[in-house]
This record gives C-alpha cells, structure tokens and sequence, in this order.
C-alpha cells in the first residue's frame, strides 16, 4: 500500500460510510413525507456511495477478502434503511393496536 | 393541575449527580483547552501543568462526566419505572460526597504530586498508571464501593417492587457486567501485552457495550416522556438495538489487539467486526427520523428531543463514519495512535453519550421546575456553538491526524525524526490551530448551556413538596 493509497483508502472508505447515512436518511425522510424529490436525492447518495465502492475495489491495494466484505456491506446499504422502515411501520401499527 | 410538585429522594440525589456532571464536563473542557493550547505553545503552563497530567485530567474528568450523568439519568428516571422511590437512597448519599470528595483528591493528587517512583505505593496512593484509569487504587476502591451500592440501589428496588419492565431488565442485565469489568482497573501486571489485553476489557467494553446498553435504555426512557413514545415499541427497538451494538461491538475489540501482541487473527477478526459496527447505528438514524415524523415533531421539551435526535446522528458520524475509516487493520496500522484516532473519539463520544446525557439533565430541569414546555433561544445557540466547535475540532483533528499518518507513518516509517518532522508540516499546524480555536466555540457553547441550565432551574413554576412526580406520563400508552 502506498502512502498515498493509505490515504485515498481511508477517505474512500469514510465516504462510504457518510454516503450510506445519507442514503438512509434521505430514504427514511421521503418515505415519511411521501416526497419523491428526497427520493430521488436519495437514489444520488445511493448511487455516489456505489460509485465511491467500485473506485475503492477497482483501485484500492485491500485484500480480496476485504474487497468482497465490502461489496456485501453496500449491497447491505441499499436494504437496511427500507428494512428498517417496514420494521418500524408494523412496529409502531401493532404499538397502537396494544395501547 | 396540582400546584405542588414532589421529587423522590432518589430524584433529588439525580440533581445533585447532575449538577456534578455539568460542573465536571466544564473542568474537562478547561484541561481540554489548556492541553489544546500546549499543542501550539508546548511551555504553556509548564511546569506547573505538564502535558502529559493535562490530558490525563481531561480524559479522566470525560470519563467521570458521563458516568456522573449516567448515575443521574437512572436515579432521575427509574422511580417512574418501579413506581416507587429506589431503595438504599442513604447509602447512595453518602457514596455521592465520597465521590466528591475522591474526585477532589484525586485531581490535587495528579496536580501537584503527579508521579512517584515504580512502587506499590505509588499505585495505591498517587497512579496506576493505565489511560483512562490512573485514579490511584485507593480511589479505585471507592469508585467500585460506589458502583456496587448504585447496583444495589437498582436491583434491590426491582426485588422491593416486585416489578421489572423490559427497559428495567436491560438495566438490571447490564449492572453485572458495569460492575464486574471495573475489577479490571485493580490488577497490575508486569506483561504489557497481557496488562493491554485485560485493559481493553475494560475500556473497550464499558465504553461500546454497557455503556451503549445503558445510553439506549436511557433514551427509550427518554423519548417515552418527550415524545410520549409507545413503551412496547421503545422496548421492542431497544432489544433490537442492543443485540445489534453487542454483536458487532463485543469482538469489535479485536481493534484495539491489531498491534499490541495479541495473536495475528485479531487482525480479521477485529477488522469484520469493527466494521460492521456503522450498520446498527445506521438503523438508528432511521428510527430517529422515522420517530421524529411519526410524532410530527410534537414535543413538550425540544432541547431534550433535539439532544436524543444528535445522539443517533452523532454517534453514526463519530463511531461509524470516522470508526469505519481507520478500523481496517491496513489502514489503522498508520492511523492509530494519531490525531486521527482523537478526532474519532471526540467525535464518538460526543455522538454516543455526551448529546444522550446532555437530553436527560434537560428533561430533568423541566420535571423538576414544573415546566409545561422547554424552549427559548438560549438552548439552541448552545446547541449551535457546542455542535460547531465539536466537529470542527474532530475535522481539525481529522485534518491534523492524516498529516501524522502520512508524513510520520506512512512515508517516515515511524521514525522519531519522522514523528518530528510531520509535526512541523503545515497540515498538523494549521489542524491544531484550528482545533484550538474551534475548542473556543465548544468553550462558548457550554458556558450558554450550563447558563440555560441554571436559569430554567431557578425559573421553577412551582414549589417541590412530597408526591409522585416520576410517575406522570412515563410512556403508559
């Protein structure tokens, strides 16, 4: 790993993590507000967090094990805000039922 | 409405707790400030404060803040829980002056004695010696005398009552550990990778595991009187919670064994699970965003409501986004030990327990005052000014941290000359500067809170008398 490879690494790789929030926040916001201009915002994280993965695993000196770990984890981005949310929503109906 | 307000006795020890806590985060910002200043003029102070008993101030005193605040919280908002006062309130009392006064005299020692000869001694009368637990044995001692009495005060309340809730029994559940890891403070070994291993134990598992356990139990509880939450949803979210934070964070340690002389497989081991650790906290975002909507932002106390939201984003950034960045073992062998390694605990700790806490001692004052609704301006330019000097310290930080990594570790290879040489470079000057003056913004920050504070407490709407005030609107739907 070169000194500058180090670097961009661990830029990328926060990155990643700081896109994937934002992709789960702005989903969680436009499923609450029935607004399809948070969704397609976003869809743009989304797809920035997927295009700052591809650059690390198509650049990056990670081990191959490493590189699949992180391909699993931004798959694993794109379902759990939209998860989460379902759980929450039938969650919060049964709540309501039992109160 | 009764004109009278009552406050358990359990309820009034949480205040004093809390004005403890607010008084200790205000000493830790000063030592923070003084050894931001050394950074930049490194005689600043010295002799008299060496650098190296600065930051132990300020690492000790962050420590004793939050747990402060945590005793707080769980005396402010278990009787409304077991519907009753906790039991051993006496003991409690005189555990709280005994915590003043060994915080007192620990500090006086760290001042003005500091360090001692490589004797037992010195252990048990001046240092131990390990970060974040160098309080001399003696006062080790005290502090475990007090923790077994604060777990007696919860489980021997739950055994009186006759009562335990589901947040209760993640309390309870949590006592043991909370109790059972600080032995690890007591031992001093002579291998220092042995000694490291037990250590992080400690560290390690306080900090992201009971700690976690007890903050996210604290903010249900939170978010029931705030927001008059669901309690069968609070819980059902909590569990989830916790199981998540506990299986990703409990072989998460494995990243402190990457370069301490622990066998090679932490290196995997500690990388996945380290890793992983954005994901719970990712879901965490979503059910503050979706708790936020679901309630319309309807709330009685929006300083509190608005410090529980940060702690979900906050710990996301400072544990996951900044965690997630030098937690692979290639890349924490350059980054560990840096400026960057600090910017990600200032950041983490802030996001994971500062805001938490911060919420409580809010919704405390409003309880105790009789206030209806908390609000005003003064609450939200603390809430700007500590947010903005936070994080611009941890991106100052960040910025001085990568200079280190790069100039000492990466090209330098570790060299003292290297360490030397990538202090001087423009990157970790102007980061450090930079932290300094961002740490004068967080400085401002606490003085309007602590202000706000004390002016919504004397602002009280209605005298304190005996009654029932924990059990009002404690999340029954």
């Amino acid at each position: 790993m070169t000194p500058m490879g180090f670097v961009a690494d661990a830029i990328g790789l926060g990155l990643f993590a700081l896109l994937g929030g934002a992709y789960g926040l702005l989903y969680a916001v436009s499923e609450l507000r029935a607004d399809c201009r948070f969704a397609r915002l976003a869809l743009a994280s989304y797809a920035a967090q997927s295009a700052i993965l591809l650059s690390v695993l198509a650049f990056s000196a990670l081990g191959p094990i490493w590189k699949v770990f992180l391909l699993v984890s931004g798959i694993a981005y794109y379902f759990i805000p939209r998860v989460t949310l379902r759980y929450l929503k039938n969650l919060h109906a049964s709540g309501e039922i039992h109160s | 409405m009764t004109s009278v307000r009552s406050l358990y006795s359990s309820q009034k020890l949480a205040l004093r707790y809390f004005t403890l806590s607010v008084a200790l985060f205000g000493v830790m910002i000063v030592f923070g400030l003084v050894a931001a200043t050394q950074y930049i003029h490194p005689s600043f102070l010295f002799p008299a404060l060496a650098f190296n008993m600065v930051k132990t101030m300020h690492v000790d005193v962050l420590i004793l803040w939050l747990l402060t605040a945590f005793f707080g919280s769980l005396f402010w908002l278990l009787p409304s829980e077991f519907k009753r006062d906790l039991v051993g309130m006496r003991a409690a009392n005189v555990v709280f002056w005994l915590f003043c006064a060994t915080i007192a005299a620990v500090a006086l020692t760290f001042l003005f004695v500091q360090t001692g000869p490589g004797t037992d001694k010195t252990l048990w009368l001046i240092n131990q010696g390990r970060k974040y637990v160098e309080e001399p044995r003696w006062a080790a001692v005290v502090v475990a005398i007090g923790i077994a009495v604060f777990v007696y005060n919860i489980i021997g309340t739950a055994v009186a009552a006759k009562r335990v809730t589901g947040i209760t029994a993640v309390i309870i559940l949590n006592m043991i550990p909370l109790f059972g890891l600080y032995m690890i403070a007591f031992p001093a070994m002579t291998n220092m990778a042995l000694d490291q291993f037990w250590w992080w134990w400690l560290v390690h598992f306080w900090v992201e595991a009971t700690w976690e356990v007890l903050i996210g139990a604290i903010v249900a509880l939170v978010l029931m009187r705030v927001m008059n939450a669901s309690r069968s949803v609070v819980e059902t979210w909590l569990y989830i919670e916790v199981a998540l934070v506990l299986a990703t964070g409990v072989l998460g340690i494995g990243h402190h064994y990457f370069w301490m002389g622990a066998p090679k497989y932490w290196l995997g081991i500690g990388g996945f699970f380290s890793a992983l650790e954005p994901l719970p906290l990712l879901g965490m975002v979503i059910h503050a965003v979706y708790d936020a909507g679901e309630h319309k932002m309807k709330m009685t106390n929006q300083p509190a409501f608005y410090w529980t939201m940060l702690e979900a984003f906050g710990n996301f950034i400072g544990a996951g986004v900044w965690g997630f960045m030098i937690t692979l073992p290639q890349i924490n062998l350059f980054a560990h030990g840096t400026q960057w390694t600090a910017s990600h605990g200032h950041l983490a700790f802030w996001g994971a327990y500062g805001c938490g806490v911060i919420s409580v001692i809010y919704l405390a004052v409003q309880e105790a005052g009789g206030h209806e609704q908390i609000g005003g301006r003064a609450w939200k330019w603390a809430f700007g000014l500590l947010n903005t000097g936070m994080y611009g310290m941890g991106g100052s930080l960040l910025i001085a941290g990568m200079a280190q990594a790069f100039y000492e570790r990466a090209i330098g290879g570790s060299t003292f000359n290297a360490y030397v040489a990538a202090q001087q470079t423009p990157w970790f000057l102007e980061g450090i500067w930079m932290r300094w003056v961002f740490g004068l913004i967080f400085t401002a920050g606490y003085a309007v809170l602590a202000g706000n504070l004390i002016a919504i407490a004397r602002r009280s709407r209605v005298p304190v008398a005996a009654g029932t005030l924990a059990v009002e609107g404690a999340g029954t739907r």
